[in-house]
């Protein structure tokens, strides 16, 4: 096991080279220049000379495979750098991640519970009226994009309604530090939760009707075991483990997620960082950024692998 | 088992619907009501404040503004930088009518070269420290060596050569005329020395300082909370009247249409089609039309400086016939307000010399097949906004080419200053410049200009007429050297202007403006009476 989860922790580091390598040079492709977000067109015209300045500083004049290389360096020592615009990296991961964590966390927690119970009960009584309504806003969930569901949202609840704000995540003057967060919270981690329902809810319920046709669920009923037993017992617990999978697969999509709804919502995490980042070019937020993602991608898929490992004896681990 | 299922979702759903409900109500019950009458009586409402400030919006939307610090005033003058920053003078809603602000008083030589202003006694800066003739000394000269900077500062204090200052007065001798340095000094914010002196010019705009800036205007930062807002409270070291408005409080947000639904700002800007109806739908904000000089027009791609050429530009006749076979009075209906002019002098400026490029499809047809143009090559356009607008404006020239017998294929920028003057892979640009006079106008087809050289070849046949411009003091001179440049622009035809649109400010009914008050470029400081402005009740 110990062999497993190091090999797998070793083989995330030239994962992680190669996708910034990509990353840095796609961005390269793009044909955006920084210096064209960070000074005005007229200055460009007025004062070349500054401006040149300027990009030498930045060290834009040099070869990309030195930028790169130089990048890459200063992340290794523990230096991730500076964005274009001057702010220090660290300090924007330091204040944007946790937002984007609890966005992330909050909906994932809300989701689980709403999708796997609803998707548990749309099983068990298979065809009822929950079942029915269930899978209608499964397809809903899947069919409607995120951001549309977040435009509708605050049209709804902030403008029409005026019940949550419709952007940021702290406010002015805010009394109670827990009623702010969870208004601020609210619609934005709702938006996320719906689409990561449909998904749950439609696997759960899938999962769950297999176990329930099973030989061993048959079985357990012709000994006479309680109804709620063999639901909770003995259907629930072997219907969980590909949802747990899905479950955790779903957490960097629900970070890479963000970037959409904190767009939309004005909330001022990851997401919302990255998205500027690219529209100006700012590459040494966008690399770190998208690094993050793809770290958590890779995590949670090595925390499958383990999950699996530990939850079915038939995986053989390093072997 | 049942009941343990449903009493689970039963209990998931209920807590679920009670968050939502109970957040919502408890604190902002004022916002509710009046959000749920104004839906019943069918307007487009947002929900009233419930706190006592000035409320703010500042986009971050466009990669130019960043949510980690407050925009500075050296970029762009957005309201929010102008409560907290003043300059030497203060212009009205013209910005060529200027009075002393942190001057007492001033005074210019009659060759127009050496300006005397002596500072107000006593100006103190928010910590405290006295605001001196070396703050002013010390920013000109910074501003010289700043790369984030409007072109306004540099192109007028690239004609300063020397800078004296004695006790009070400080005394900028010029090289050569310009006439509008009174107006650029009345928009240009004088930062303080003691705090910025180590910092790097070339990146003063991301300097920490701007976390926690000194300021000089009515208001000093309260609170900077990152990613989210900025608060501003009353200076108590300003020298002037105190304003009514205690607070104001700058929202981070990424649209400026729905912080104004959502309640999230007093005080809108733009020009923008969608942006303008929307705001004008909603019965709590009034509208302020601003006449300001928002180009939008043609450039057509000649020669780099490299010696590079287009050939298929090179006739000036194929231009010519280009800009005939569009309907430019029909693009102008696109936006709420936009006035079709023929040259950089609007039409109802006294210095427009009256020549019109009129549209006539035949005749444009006619005359690109007369001038040799290779009818079987790809006329290629190339934009970089990408608002609804201006996709529909430039669907519409492709149309109108199209219907001029031209194939024609226009391409969406992401970096238009890359695409438009370094790749150059096309003959036909469309640009906007939010200009703050005419000058800058015609500033661009000088053989020096950083960008434009790049697509007009160098040509030096404006340099002379243009250096004649900025140093037009009467309105006579002036007017002479707008009628000349304009001939010579109707001749070269290397850009030509589409329109000039029409900006609106949007003000909240939360908000009683004095009498009077004329609203200016709002990317520009004026006199806006703001220390007279009042929060409705």
């Amino acid at each position: 096991m110990l062999k497993f989860i190091i090999k797998k922790l070793l083989m995330m580091i030239p994962m992680l080279l190669l996708i910034s390598f990509i990353v840095y040079f796609g961005l390269q492709l793009t044909g955006i220049d920084p210096i064209n977000f960070m000074v005005s067109p007229e200055m460009l015209s007025a004062n070349k000379e500054n401006v040149e300045a300027l990009r030498e500083s930045l060290g834009l004049n040099d070869p990309l495979i030195i930028q790169y290389f130089r990048w890459l360096g200063n992340c290794l020592r523990g230096d991730l750098g500076y964005s274009f615009d001057g702010s220090s990296i660290a300090s924007i991961i330091k204040v944007r991640l946790p937002y984007t964590f609890e966005l992330a966390g909050y909906s994932l927690v809300l989701s689980a519970i709403i999708g796997i119970g609803i998707g548990i009960i749309s099983a068990v009584r298979q065809n009822g009226v929950i079942d029915y309504v269930g899978r209608v806003l499964a397809v809903l969930g899947q069919a409607v994009p995120q951001f549309l569901v977040g435009i509708i949202l605050i049209q709804v609840f902030s403008i029409k309604l005026g019940w949550f704000p419709s952007a940021n995540r702290v406010s002015p003057d805010a009394t109670n530090a827990f009623v702010d967060a969870f208004q601020h919270l609210f619609l934005p981690v709702l938006t996320l939760t719906i689409g990561m329902v449909a998904v749950l809810m439609r696997y759960a319920r899938n999962t769950m009707l297999d176990v329930l046709n099973s030989d061993y669920i048959k079985t357990a009923r012709s000994k006479g075991i309680p109804e709620w037993k063999v639901y909770l017992k003995h259907g629930f617990r072997n219907a969980m483990k590909p949802v747990l999978v899905i479950l955790v697969f779903r957490i960097p999509m629900l970070v890479g997620g963000s970037v959409v709804i904190e767009s939309v919502f004005s909330y001022p995490g990851i997401g919302l960082t990255m998205t500027n980042a690219i529209v100006s070019g700012d590459y040494p937020i966008v690399l770190v950024t998208t690094l993050i993602i793809a770290a958590a991608m890779l995590i949670c898929s090595f925390m499958v692998d383990v999950f699996n490992a530990l939850l079915d004896p038939r995986v053989r681990l390093g072997e | 088992m049942k009941k343990m299922l449903a009493l689970l979702l039963a209990t998931t759903l209920t807590a679920a619907s009670l968050a939502g409900c109970g957040g919502g109500g408890e604190t902002s019950g004022d916002a509710t009501n009046a959000a749920t009458e104004a839906a019943a009586s069918g307007e487009t409402a947002a929900p009233v404040a419930s706190d006592g400030s000035l409320k703010l919006a500042v986009t971050t939307g466009d990669g130019s503004t960043t949510d980690d610090r407050i925009p500075t005033p050296w970029y762009n003058r957005i309201l929010a930088t102008n409560l907290m920053y003043r300059g030497l003078f203060l212009a009205d809603s013209t910005l060529t009518e200027v009075e002393p602000d942190m001057a007492e008083s001033y005074e210019v030589s009659e060759d127009g070269l050496v300006y005397t202003i002596t500072l107000k006694d006593g100006l103190k800066w928010s910590d405290g420290e006295p605001i001196t003739v070396d703050d002013v000394q010390w920013s000109i000269e910074t501003a010289l060596e700043a790369a984030q900077i409007n072109s306004i500062y540099t192109a007028a204090f690239k004609t300063i050569s020397s800078i004296a200052t004695d006790g009070n007065t400080i005394t900028l001798t010029l090289s050569e005329p310009y006439a509008a340095m009174l107006d650029v000094l009345a928009q240009f914010a004088i930062l303080p020395k003691h705090s910025l002196e180590n910092a790097d010019p070339l990146k003063l705009e991301s300097d920490t300082f701007w976390t926690a800036p000194v300021t000089s205007g009515m208001y000093a930062l309260d609170e900077l909370n990152v990613g989210n807002y900025f608060t501003l409270k009353v200076n108590e070291n300003y020298e002037g009247e105190a304003p009514k408005i205690e607070k104001v409080t700058c929202y981070f947000v990424s649209d400026y249409v729905t912080a104004a639904q959502a309640g999230n700002t007093d005080y809108v800007y733009g020009n923008a089609a969608d942006l303008v109806e929307a705001l004008q739908n909603m019965s709590n904000f009034n509208a302020h039309e601003v006449d300001v000089l928002f180009y939008k027009y043609f450039i057509f791609n000649m020669k780099g400086i490299d010696g590079n050429e287009n050939p298929a530009m090179q006739n000036v006749e194929v231009r010519k016939a280009i800009i005939e076979a569009i309907d430019r009075a029909t693009l102008a209906t696109l936006y709420p307000t936009a006035n079709v002019l023929n040259s950089g002098v609007p039409n109802y400026d006294p210095a427009y010399n009256g020549f019109e490029y009129t549209f006539d499809a035949e005749k444009a047809k006619a005359d690109i097949a007369a001038s040799g143009y290779d009818m079987s090559r790809t006329l290629k356009i190339c934009y970089y906004n990408n608002d609804q607008t201006t996709i529909d404006l430039i669907n519409t020239v492709v149309y109108y080419l199209q219907q001029a017998g031209l194939t024609v294929e226009a391409t969406l920028s992401n970096d238009g200053t890359t695409d438009l003057f370094t790749t150059r892979d096309y003959d036909l640009g469309f640009k906007g410049k939010s200009a703050f006079s005419i000058d800058e106008w015609y500033t661009e087809y000088m053989s020096t200009d950083g960008l434009f050289a790049n697509i007009f070849g160098g040509d030096t046949s404006f340099d002379a007429l243009v250096a004649d411009l900025s140093k037009a003091v009467t309105e006579e001179d002036r007017n002479a050297v707008l009628t000349e440049l304009q001939a010579l622009e109707q001749e070269k035809v290397y850009k030509v202007p589409v329109f000039t649109v029409g900006t609106y400010v949007f003000t909240s009914n939360r908000v009683n403006i004095p009498e009077g008050v004329e609203f200016c470029n709002p990317l520009y400081m004026c006199d806006l009476d703001f220390e007279n402005w009042e929060l409705a009740q």
